[in-house]
């Protein structure tokens, strides 16, 4: 039978459609998995980025190899002494090192949660105190670009370095324009209303699960 | 050439027109998607043509989808492991150029029953003709809004005798300047067949 014959067929659409399909698809599995591995890595810079500048580790700069060595030198993976947060030992290192149970100088906490189209993830450093935030950084979010978005940029997290928490139900306030200027908190985005009501929700529920987690279980008191 | 001027897909056809108001309040990520959408457009058309005499009609438009989904997973793959900050910046725009009519529409008007090589041009300017549309849209929309151009701060606009324009990176903005755009060109049309 010729192709002629074949595609007067009625079965002809269902087999063509059938090989059209394994022909694209198994290209592109082949592509995605060709991929995967550069992806992945590409992941893991984004989150080991997140925390260094998390802690006050001038990362901004650095290309994908300085990250990972620096997130290797400075960061300490999660604990159950740490709650889950990574510690960066900080400028004690060399003495922290000799005793386990040294207090890190920084708490670095992830924390992820719905934005307004999809899920925020970030880490934010907070100091032994509790209530001194250090710093803070995303490393997945797909908000409005230009305006949602502005949360990576650095006019925006820049807000959160030596940032006082609040005592009472709300640890952290994302000021919307207009609010009291000497109100505690930081400045939200103009036009980024859901965005940022969302992520001061996620924060405030991160640190709040955190700290109650380490006086619960650790005994742990504010320094 | 027809998609630069006289055929142009965002002010003639009105097609891509969702696109076109999501990505251009930032002339950066506009760069990108317009780049994507050549890219798409192009190789979606040319694949389409070659098809053309052994798809049947009855699901030529599942063809037509499954390989312009092809296309743009594959940008989508080619971004996320080269270029991830960009990838992260369009977001789920990428994967929209799915559903951008433009690519649908002209291989339904051109690629379906045109030789390949006529079908990868009609799509490269089409394309081309999509492209500078969204750049004269995105230039004063971030301009306006962010005081900058490809995130670098401009003199004035950046200033502080500039109070920004918000309303122009957010969807009225998108709005306005399209309606301006279509509203200039076409009155150019105009004047050029009268």
């Amino acid at each position: 039978m010729s192709l002629v014959e074949f595609q007067k067929k009625p079965v002809y659409p269902v087999v063509y459609m059938f090989v059209v399909m394994l022909f694209f698809t198994a290209i592109l599995v082949g592509l995605a998995r060709s991929a995967a591995d550069r992806v992945e890595a590409n992941n893991q810079i984004r989150f080991e980025r997140a925390v260094l500048l998390a802690v006050g580790v001038e990362a901004e700069s650095m290309n994908p190899a300085e990250v990972h060595a620096a997130f290797v030198e400075n960061i300490q993976p999660p604990t159950p002494a740490s709650a889950g947060a990574y510690t960066y030992p900080g400028e004690r290192r060399a003495s922290a090192a000799s005793s386990s149970s040294a207090v890190p100088a920084v708490y670095a906490i992830p924390f992820e949660g719905q934005g307004f189209w999809n899920v925020i993830k970030g880490v934010v450093g907070i100091k032994p105190d509790g209530k001194t935030v250090t710093g803070i950084a995303f490393y997945e979010q797909s908000e409005t670009p230009g305006l949602g978005a502005e949360i990576v940029k650095p006019p925006f997290r820049d807000q959160f370095r030596e940032l006082t928490l609040a005592e009472g139900p709300a640890l952290l306030r994302l000021k919307p324009a207009g609010s009291d200027a000497d109100e505690p908190g930081v400045d939200a985005i103009s036009g980024a209303t859901q965005t940022c009501t969302r992520l001061e929700r996620i924060l405030n529920d991160a640190l709040k699960e955190w700290r109650s987690e380490m006086v619960r279980h650790h005994q742990w008191r504010w320094r | 050439m027809d998609g630069l001027w006289s055929d142009n897909p965002v002010f003639r056809q009105v097609l891509g027109i969702c696109s076109t108001l999501a990505v251009t309040n930032m002339v950066s990520n506009t760069l990108v998607m317009c780049a994507a959408l050549v890219v798409t457009l192009s190789m979606s058309s040319l694949s389409i043509s070659i098809l053309r005499k052994f798809t049947p009609r009855n699901i030529r438009m599942m063809v037509e989808t499954l390989i312009i989904a092809f296309y743009v997973i594959v940008v989508d793959i080619a971004l996320k492991a080269y270029w991830p900050e960009m990838s992260r910046n369009l977001g789920p725009y990428v994967g929209l150029i799915i559903t951008n009519c433009i690519v649908m529409g002209r291989a339904e008007a051109c690629a379906n029953s045109q030789p390949p090589g006529t079908a990868l041009v009609d799509g490269f300017f089409n394309g081309f003709g999509y492209s500078y549309v969204l750049l004269l849209i995105a230039i004063p929309r971030e301009l306006l809004g962010l005081g900058t151009i490809m995130g670098r701060a401009m003199p004035y606009f950046s200033g502080p005798h500039w109070d920004k324009w918000t309303i122009m990176v957010m969807p009225p903005g998108a709005f306005f300047m399209l309606a301006a755009v279509v509203w200039i060109f076409r009155s150019i049309q105009k004047e050029e067949s009268v």
